[in-house]
């Protein structure tokens, strides 16, 4: 009995270990290519901190925040804590996972909506105290947009008839969700993008700094909110890969978790370019009026049709 | 033949205008004005503070005078005694006129006493002399959202006081205070040469243009005529810098709306623009190229050939900096009816220039005036409709396709003829004497006010158009949404050089 | 801890003035200060180096000081341009006040009115070279 426990913890530590490689690893080379692409398409150089082509950027950015005088709230170590909870659910391959639930789907997305719902409480303390009025506003930008992507998760569990993240992707062995929901993919991403517009990781977004201008834990604090900066992003990517891309899956001969960094680097690209060509996103009545008018519709008639389609299948026989 | 005569009816034209309201100013207000003169296309009175208030009421009411626009109020110090300058013009009457207010009072104290008691009769007959009352008291009573003055360029020398009902601006007040200067401790009793080196950076984005005028009026007062290759040089050289300020107005424009591609792509292209004229003056934005009778130093016939070579270049990239940023629709859906500006309001406030064009009058100094040789290019006055952001931005890309046009007649047949030597600054000998220039700078009309004796400056007065742009952005604040502040304060291309004096 | 924070900079521009365009202009495509980790921030609390130029008046000088309050340590100080270094070129009555050199300590000063954008470069260059002790 206590053998099997300490093996268990083993198998826990060994993935822990795993997961933070993992997110340390993407970071540096995300951090990397922000620095990188963004100053191209500016038709800059970027940075180039070290010999070695700006390799040595990401741990200069760490070291900086580090540098500074300064206290941590106590809102940045809630965020700290969360940002590593979100990984915990989600699985990277058949076997690397920390926790399993059966709906971990509904963990991941419940632990993320609460991630960003910190993030809003830590924006809008500050020494002057807590500012009502802006953060209700941003909430309501943040969380509106959150409706097409929960309207989309919908309908595809709708479809693979599970909320298992490792079935879903099993679900995929012969063809990828974005056959069977093109639209969703879609709405996904666009959601995904906003969403990586507004807490602003290329330039400084207002959601996130507009009363941080005061704030006492602004040394390590805002490295701990960049970090999970970069967390909200890499879950947003890893969901979209998981959902609608296969996740691990192979493809014919080469290897799935090959795979899985192929897909998770191209649609961060893909999010990096779109970034570039578009202006700062936080006006608050296009972003509500674009998101009620155009968004959430085609997400909920999407959603509509899914169901017709369930029913027809699945209690009609039909199809 | 056909230019000779048109030249000739339009310059007469201009004068008989003038003259004609000098004789109606002689004959109504006889006894209550000490002196008419004509300045350089500009009237020029002086009066008693007595007769103010009923010079002021005869002017607005008066068809013939038909003044409905206060421009500027100056307090300033001249042959020991204290002045105000009040520059008025008229829109049905296409002329504009300054009004030197002798005080009583001969202190420091005294005056200002005088002034602050003076304003409210002003504000009484001309709503918008309330600018320059000092409103403090309106800081504490009632405001809900305070902007300091931030890092941006154009938008670092003002504090913005708003009250706001929900996000929804209802009254908004500027407030210059750290970029106000008692007007005793500028320009006073300088020699002409120190303020011809420094006069350029009362207008930093286009360094051409104070000293520009700053020529045009000691010439005139010196009767200097310059022959026809100088003035178009000076006019190639202020269309040039004309392009530069726009170009980093959009940038500024670009980098408020977070267009990064716009905003580096036109930061580039500004830079090409400088390179030309730094091959041409020697230096990027304060040039101290033209001298009073000339300029410094003629180029050469390559240059010229040069210049045009680079045009379509430029051409070229301001188009697609044209592409780039307003043919996206989420900048345009932005920059659409947000600021929208009247008519009405705008002429109200005094604002020149392309704020003015933008809003739907036909007003450009170059056109209606007499200015340099403006009149022997072809060009077109770029105007707009609505006055929204998006015209305001639109205005200028259009004005840059037109001085790019000019430039291309300038350089290609440009007049080959000898330049004199600048007259030797030193030697001049002058009776006590006053002179209003104006020219059309990128932001609207530059006016300056001299009063000289010898090689001495006593005083020098700039009337920038920044001024009544930021008492235009009080105007159109009211009924924008706090997010907007900062898009439609840029869009107004505020100088904060000509605020200081 | 000081070269950590000097390889990755934040400046923060305060005052008006020609200078200012200039320091702008280094931001470009052309002149391209960020390859060094230069950043332009408008929050004295992120930033590390404070640029003064331009005109101050008193309530500009005060609100200056209260800039280089709020900034964390470690911190740089750049003066910029003519008005600063020396005095104002239109009003020569107007420079700083030597109780407020004793407070704010400019590490470098950069000639020039205004002065060109390699100028402002060679100063942060230097800067990054040897940060002087705070």
């Amino acid at each position: 009995m206590q053998r099997g426990i300490d093996v268990i913890m083993l198998i826990i530590f060994k993935n822990v270990i795993y997961i933070f490689l993992i997110f340390a690893v993407n970071l540096a080379v995300c951090s990397y290519l922000i620095n990188k692409v963004s100053a191209r398409s500016e038709l800059r150089r970027g940075f180039i901190a070290s010999r070695a082509g700006g390799l040595g950027y990401p741990f200069l950015e760490i070291s900086k925040y580090l540098a500074k005088s300064s206290r941590l709230g106590i809102w940045e170590i809630f965020l700290l804590f969360f940002s590593f909870f979100i990984w915990t659910v989600i699985p990277f391959s058949q076997t690397l996972i920390l926790i399993k639930v059966d709906s971990d789907l509904l963990a991941a997305v419940l632990f993320y909506i609460i991630l960003v719902f910190f993030f809003m409480v830590n924006a809008s303390s500050s020494s002057y105290g807590f500012v009502w009025n802006n953060f209700l506003k941003k909430v309501l930008m943040m969380f509106s947009i959150f409706i097409p992507m929960l309207f989309s998760i919908a309908s595809l569990v709708l479809i693979n008839r599970t909320l298992n993240l490792r079935e879903i992707v099993g679900f995929q062995y012969q063809y990828w969700n974005i056959i069977y929901q093109p639209l969703g993919f879609i709405l996904m991403l666009t959601s995904a993008f906003v969403q990586f517009k507004l807490t602003g990781l290329v330039r400084k977004s207002t959601i996130l700094l507009s009363e941080n201008s005061e704030k006492e834990g602004a040394g390590f604090g805002r490295l701990i909110t960049r970090v999970s900066n970069y967390s909200t992003l890499f879950f947003l990517l890893v969901i979209i890969v998981i959902l609608y891309l296969a996740g691990w899956q192979n493809l014919y001969f080469i290897n799935g978790n090959i795979m899985f960094v192929l897909k998770f680097y191209i649609l961060f690209f893909l999010i990096l370019l779109l970034d570039k060509a578009t202006p700062r996103l936080d006006d608050y009545n296009y972003l509500i009026s674009i998101n009620w008018k155009f968004i959430v519709p085609i997400s909920a008639v999407n959603f509509i049709l899914t169901i017709v389609f369930f029913i027809l299948r699945n209690i009609y026989n039909l199809i | 033949m056909a230019k000779e005569l048109y030249d000739g009816i339009y310059s007469s034209h201009k004068l008989v205008f003038i003259e004609r309201i000098e004789k109606n100013i002689d004959y109504y207000l006889k006894n209550r004005i000490l002196e008419v003169k004509r300045l350089q296309q500009e009237l020029f009175c002086v009066l008693n503070k007595s007769s103010l208030i009923s010079v002021l009421k005869e002017l607005k009411e008066n068809p013939e005078f038909d003044i409905q626009v206060i421009n500027s109020i100056n307090l300033f110090k001249s042959n020991g005694r204290y002045c105000l300058l009040i520059g008025l013009s008229s829109v049905a009457n296409n002329y504009s006129m300054l009004l030197k207010v002798l005080l009583n009072s001969g202190t420091d104290d005294g005056s200002r006493q005088e002034y602050k008691e003076i304003l409210p009769e002003i504000v009484q007959i001309f709503k918008a002399a309330e600018f320059y009352m000092s409103r403090n008291n309106l800081t504490h009573s009632y405001n809900d959202a305070v902007f300091e003055s931030q890092v941006f360029d154009g938008f670092d020398s003002f504090d913005i006081f708003l009250s706001t009902d929900y996000d929804i601006i209802n009254r908004a007040y500027l407030d210059t205070a750290i970029s106000r200067v008692l007007p005793q401790n500028f320009n006073k009793d300088s020699s002409l040469f120190d303020l011809q080196t420094s006069v350029s950076r009362y207008d930093y984005s286009a360094g051409i243009f104070p000293e520009l005028c700053l020529c045009l009026a000691v010439e005139e007062l010196l009767k200097i005529k310059v022959s026809r290759r100088v003035q178009y040089i000076r006019i190639l050289l202020s269309e040039l810098s004309r392009i530069s300020s726009h170009i980093y107005f959009v940038a500024r424009i670009a980098k408020v709306i977070g267009a990064d591609m716009a905003f580096n792509f036109s930061l580039l292209e500004r830079e090409h623009v400088l390179r030309i004229l730094e091959e041409i003056t020697g230096s990027r934005i304060n040039p101290n190229f033209i001298k009073i009778g000339g300029i410094k130093k003629d180029f050469k016939p390559e240059t010229a050939a040069n210049i045009k070579g680079s045009l379509s270049g430029i051409l070229k990239a301001v188009y697609k900096l044209e592409t780039l940023l307003l043919d996206n629709s989420i900048i345009t859906a932005k920059l659409k009816n947000t600021g929208v500006a009247d008519k009405d309001v705008a002429l109200a406030c005094g604002t020149t220039g392309p704020n003015l064009r933008a809003s739907g009058v036909r007003y450009d100094i170059r056109k209606n005036r007499n200015l340099m040789l403006y009149k022997d290019l072809s060009f077109l006055v770029a105007m707009g409709k609505y006055g929204d952001c998006l015209e305001r931005v639109q205005i200028r890309f259009r004005e840059i396709y037109q001085s790019i046009k000019i430039i291309d007649q300038i350089t290609s047949d440009l007049p080959d003829e000898y330049i004199k030597k600048p007259v030797d600054i030193s030697e001049v000998e002058l009776e006590y004497s006053e002179m209003i220039s104006s020219v059309e700078c990128p932001h609207g009309v530059f006016k300056t006010f001299i009063e000289m004796k010898d090689n001495r400056v006593l005083n020098l007065i700039v009337l920038g158009p920044s001024r009544n742009s930021l008492y235009f952005a009080e105007k159109i604040l009211p009924g924008n949404r706090v997010e907007d502040v900062e898009l439609i304060i840029a869009s107004l291309d505020i100088c904060s050089g000509e605020l200081m004096s | 801890m000081k070269s950590l924070v000097k390889n990755n900079l934040n400046l923060f521009v305060a005052g008006f003035g020609c200078c200012k365009q200039e320091i702008f202009a280094a931001s470009g495509p052309v002149y391209d200060i960020s390859r060094f980790g230069i950043n332009f921030t408008s929050i004295p609390e992120e930033s590390d180096v404070l640029v003064i130029q331009g005109f101050y008046n008193k309530e500009g000088q005060s609100r200056l000081l209260k800039y280089y309050a709020r900034m964390r340590e470690p911190k740089w100080v750049i003066a910029v341009g003519k008005c600063v270094v020396d005095c104002n070129l239109l009003n020569k009555s107007f420079q700083f006040d030597d109780g407020f050199r004793e407070i704010i300590n400019v590490d470098f000063f950069v000639p020039g009115c205004p002065p060109r954008p390699e100028a402002f470069m060679y100063a942060i260059l230097r800067l990054l070279e040897s940060p002087p002790d705070y």
